[in-house]
């Protein structure tokens, strides 16, 4: 079994003069302010909260686990994370293989691919508020464009977001709408791979589906990770689009774990609960985060990597 | 070249926090002088606002600050909607220290900021005060201003429910006007009014599905007991209430389904003539005003119990005003027959005072297609024969409105029964309650 050695443990960086040390503190000091300032503050303060019961403008009384004890009886809290998972579990995926699709697909050399690629992206920047509106009249049961669609292979499509069984499935087809951003970033990534490389694996008498297995997947398999720990991340950050389309509904079948938090900290004014109920959630994604990472080594190939066998 | 450590660094960075600060400070400092110079005292009240409240708002403050030398009220619409959006700016603001000295609180909220202390009870200042003319408050506005025997604001207005309904619709159906119809009556010309086709798409509804809450009252149950300690929505009278609003959607089709609602609310079928009656406040004359057909605001149906919903419009002190005084002669002034004439003769709000209902201005008031004078006698029969009643009050409302929605969802889909849905509300309710 051989690890692995990185560019670093090659080249040692050289060690920084004053004046350059001094510049370089100097051009990230608004990002360490701002970050202690309006971040890491805080993120401190919503941990010792998450230890109190706290209504916002009464003074807080220390709870010590009490919030934490809270949530294995919160049937709520199970909820809002199963849809939040599934959600994740499914969303995410799709986002990664649909956006890698149609990064392939403009990722050639015809006319106008420029105004193609514009178009692909552009959902990617509208505001949710004005796409999540759109949304709610496209996924219609009686008048939505999706079930007009059905209507012409003779099939009713349900109520999308008025079921309790099709609600998270219409917010996860939503979800789709910004492939366009992930797109982009395949596309830098499809457009960094070296042509020899499909040069060499035609000569080898690999045909299109062989180069992409082996050649085009290896090589983005970086920028997979990264949209799927990002797209993970985002996902469990999931909140306007629920909170402006179903509320929760119906029947809680679209409670998102941040709609629960945002409910328990700004309409029942209970800040420790919500605050523990984030630490859970930062637990959550960083346990899951940490297993991508320590089984992307099968799957995920650095370039400038060396792999000892 | 000696390097700079990260210690010297964060040590730069402290220094520089402390001037920032010292700044910012000495800047918030630096203003407090001026309302002092000026000898005049300054109070704020705070509501949602937006274009056209804003604009009803103006001539109450124009008023107020023309009859007062030494108090300046300060006008300052908070944002977010009549929703918990507005809700949660006040707390942000409140809790910051910067909180207004007179405010609005959406209805069903008061008894949660008086339970945490945000509130000054007023009923000191409503004794000293003769002028204020409590009897000349609906009674049921005042009372569910109330609790734990002290007073914790006054009405800028209120809103009673009405049905409003479309008569081309009712008259293209051959159907008389409705007007405090029974339950079976309702029923019956809700069925006779409704067209879907064979896919169940609504091109006409005949009534809107109603507050479930009137259902239940009207039944003759309730949400809670009077204490605020048991919820009684298992009792039978409250699963009476949800099995009829239950079978306006499901067995007879004649009010919104989910689907219906999904694409529009009840306001938006009835505006776009989909919908041939349903019930809310005046307040809605801001869109009815504008609709192509004719329309008046009528009694709503009555089952056993002839009760309805209101709103009321609380307006409260907060404990962290500088000039409790001076905060009081605002809120009176809001309250205040001149206050509230001048806010909504502009508007289309309801007065809290029985005074200002019969003022000229609002016994004649029309607009676009009303075809009679419903819309200016029904809320006041209402409020005067004791047909309203207002929110249940209770600290933890919120978290309780928000249990009894979701099993709503279920009611209304037909994928519980009234019996169920009742039976889990009262469960998950008083579980609520015993963790008070």
């Amino acid at each position: 079994m051989g690890g692995f050695l990185r560019i670093n443990d090659i080249f040692q960086p050289k060690r920084l003069s004053f004046w350059e040390s001094l510049n370089a503190w100097i051009f990230v000091l608004p990002w360490i302010l701002g970050f202690f300032l309006f971040t890491g503050g805080p993120i401190f303060a919503s941990l010792v909260i998450s230890f109190t019961h706290w209504d916002i403008v009464n003074p807080p009384q220390w709870a010590g686990l009490a919030n934490y004890e809270t949530m294995l009886s919160d049937p709520l809290f199970f909820q809002s994370l199963k849809v939040t998972t599934m959600y994740a579990l499914v969303a995410v995926p799709l986002q990664i293989v649909v956006g890698l699709f149609v990064a392939i697909l403009l990722n050639t050399k015809i006319r106008l691919i420029g105004l193609y690629r514009t178009l692909f992206y552009l959902p990617a920047v509208l505001p949710i508020v004005s796409v999540a509106v759109m949304w709610r009249w496209i996924l219609s049961r009686d008048w939505g464009l999706i079930n007009w669609f059905l209507s012409l292979f003779g099939v009713y499509g349900p109520g999308w977001l008025s079921e309790p069984e099709w609600a998270l499935p219409a917010l996860i087809l939503m979800s789709l709408w910004g492939v366009g951003a992930g797109m982009l970033i395949y596309l830098a990534g499809l457009q960094g791979i070296p042509t020899d490389l499909y040069e060499a694996a035609k000569v080898d008498g690999a045909g299109p589906w062989a180069q992409f297995l082996y050649v085009t997947l290896p090589m983005i398999s970086p920028v997979i990770l990264f949209q799927l720990v990002v797209g993970l991340i985002a996902a469990f950050q999931v909140f306007a689009q629920p909170f402006i389309m179903t509320q929760g509904g119906p029947q809680n079948a679209t409670l998102f774990y941040l709609l629960h938090l945002f409910r328990n900290a700004f309409e029942f004014f209970r800040m420790g609960y919500a605050s523990a109920l984030s630490w859970v959630l930062f637990m959550y994604i960083a346990i899951l985060t940490m297993l991508i990472f320590r089984f992307s080594a099968a799957w995920v190939f650095y370039e400038g990597e060396i792999r000892n066998e | 070249m000696a390097k700079l450590s990260r210690r010297d660094f964060l040590k730069g960075v402290a220094a520089s926090g402390t001037v920032v600060g010292a700044q910012m400070t000495g800047g918030l400092l630096s203003r407090l002088p001026v309302a002092a110079a000026q000898d005049m005292v300054e109070v704020t009240y705070a509501t949602p606002g937006g274009a056209v409240e804003d604009a009803a708002w103006e001539p109450v403050w124009e008023a107020f600050n023309e009859e007062n030398d030494t108090i300046q009220a300060n006008y300052l619409a908070v944002g977010g909607g009549y929703g918990p959006q507005y809700l949660q700016l006040l707390q942000a603001q409140l809790a910051a220290g910067t909180g207004p000295d007179v405010f609005f609180v959406m209805d069903g909220f008061t008894v949660g900021f008086a339970a945490r202390g945000v509130l000054v009870p007023i009923d000191s200042y409503v004794d000293a005060n003769p002028d204020v003319d409590l009897e000349d408050n609906y009674p049921g506005h005042i009372a569910a201003l109330r609790w734990q025997d002290q007073l914790w604001g006054l009405p800028r207005d209120g809103a009673p429910y009405a049905t409003w309904f479309n008569a081309d619709i009712y008259d293209e159906a051959g159907i008389d006007y409705p007007h405090g119809l029974t339950w079976d009556e309702y029923l019956e010309q809700a069925i006779a009014l409704t067209e879907r086709d064979d896919r169940g798409r609504a091109r006409v509804i005949g009534g809107g599905r109603g507050a479930w809450i009137d259902w239940i009252w009207q039944a003759g149950g309730d949400v809670l007991n009077a204490e605020g300690t048991e919820c009684l929505m298992g009792e039978e009278e409250a699963i009476e209430g949800l099995r009829f609003a239950q079978s306006l959607v499901i067995e007879h089709e004649c009010a919104p389904s989910a689907s219906d609602l999904a694409d529009q609310n009840e306001g938006a079928l009835f505006t776009s003539g989909r919908m041939a009656s349903f019930t809310i406040a005046r307040g809605f004359l801001g869109a009815v005003c504008n609709t192509p057909f004719r329309f008046d605001a009528a009694l709503p149906p009555a089952g056993a119990v002839r009760v309805g919903r209101t709103n009321v419009g609380p307006t409260v002190m907060s404990s962290d005003t500088a000039d409790r005084d001076a905060a009081w002669e605002l809120l009176k002034f809001i309250n205040s027959s001149r206050g509230q004439t001048l806010k909504i003769s502009s508007g289309y709000a309801y007065p809290s005072r029985r005074s200002v209902v019969q003022e000229d201005w609002y016994v004649n008031f029309t607009c676009g297609n009303a075809i009679g004078t419903g819309l200016n006698t029904v809320f006041n029969d209402i409020m005067e024969n004791g047909w309203a009643r207002t929110w249940p009050q209770h600290p933890r409302w919120p978290e309780i409105s928000t249990v009894i929605n979701s099993e709503l969802d279920a009611l209304y889909s037909g994928d519980k029964s009234a019996e169920d849905v009742g039976t889990e509300i009262a469960a998950q309710v008083n579980a609520i309650l015993a963790a008070e």
